[in-house]
């Protein structure tokens, strides 16, 4: 299977994963007790969530992996898998406010989860901002490496924060204590956006490398 | 409690379109990168993909 084939049929399964993880959420799982039909925003906001602080582990290994070896494909792999993280956080974000304001009462507060998570945001957005700053392919790919694998730091903060602090945020549930038509809705989610971040990170990629063979054949031929 | 459904119905909104016009977009770049990489291969005498 080439490549393109594989971006389709990951985008196939991504979209067959994500309206199902619409029904599940919004048809399937039961509401809840206490905060009624706004708690079904989890089944989007904990599995966005999920996938970029994913998209930044893959940045993380990436990063190391191109610092060791010098191969640019793991420069544009990082890449890729930034400017998708950055989305998919930016969306949690932008989901947890929409939770926030009816059960809080406010669509934004400093709390330590989301102070760890809008800082995260930054990182990620200022990773993408240096790689407009150089022209040189292999200076951007170094300098990118470095705030990949430093920035990365934050994603345990993210993680841990509810459990460190004192936090408006739950910590994390436990399988235990979820009924299970709610948990299945939101494992499909979990694997749904999953599938989303592989078809992101795959066209991007695809994109990445051919500018950047582009690129080269420009300046070659200059 | 506010309209609860209405911050449902507003969060599934904007995950939907989120996801709709950043892939959208990332194929629409990822398609016109490989058509000017292709141009650009035929004019400094390269090969098709």
């Amino acid at each position: 299977m080439n490549r393109s084939t594989m971006t389709k049929v990951l985008g196939a399964a991504a979209g067959i994963g994500i309206v199902s993880t619409l029904w599940m959420g919004l048809v399937f799982a039961p509401q809840d007790r206490l905060m009624g039909d706004v708690q079904r925003i989890m089944y989007v906001h904990v599995p966005a969530a999920w996938s970029g602080f994913l998209a930044f582990v893959v940045v993380f290994v990436a990063s190391i992996a191109y610092l060791m070896k010098r191969d640019e494909r793991l420069d544009h792999l990082a890449h890729a898998a930034a400017e998708a993280g950055v989305v998919l956080i930016g969306l949690a974000i932008a989901l947890g406010a929409i939770w926030g304001k009816p059960t809080w009462g406010v669509w934004w507060t400093w709390d330590p989860r989301l102070t760890a998570s809008a800082v995260l945001l930054a990182i990620y957005l200022g990773y993408l901002a240096l790689r407009g700053m150089t022209d040189d392919p292999e200076r951007r790919a170094r300098w990118c490496a470095a705030v990949g694998i430093i920035g990365f730091l934050d994603v345990p903060i993210v993680y841990l924060s509810v459990l460190w602090w004192r936090t408006l945020h739950q910590p994390p549930s436990s399988p235990e204590t979820v009924a299970r038509p709610m948990l299945l809705a939101l494992w499909t989610g979990v694997i749904a956006f999953t599938l989303l971040l592989a078809f992101f990170v795959s066209l991007r990629y695809q994109a990445a490398r051919d500018e950047a063979e582009l690129e080269f054949l420009e300046v070659s031929h200059a | 409690m506010p309209d609860a459904r209405g911050f449902m119905v507003a969060a599934y909104v904007l995950t939907t379109l989120t996801i709709a016009v950043y892939g959208m977009r990332l194929a629409a770049r990822a398609r016109a990168a490989h058509r000017r990489l292709n141009a650009a291969r035929t004019l400094y005498g390269g090969t098709h993909e």
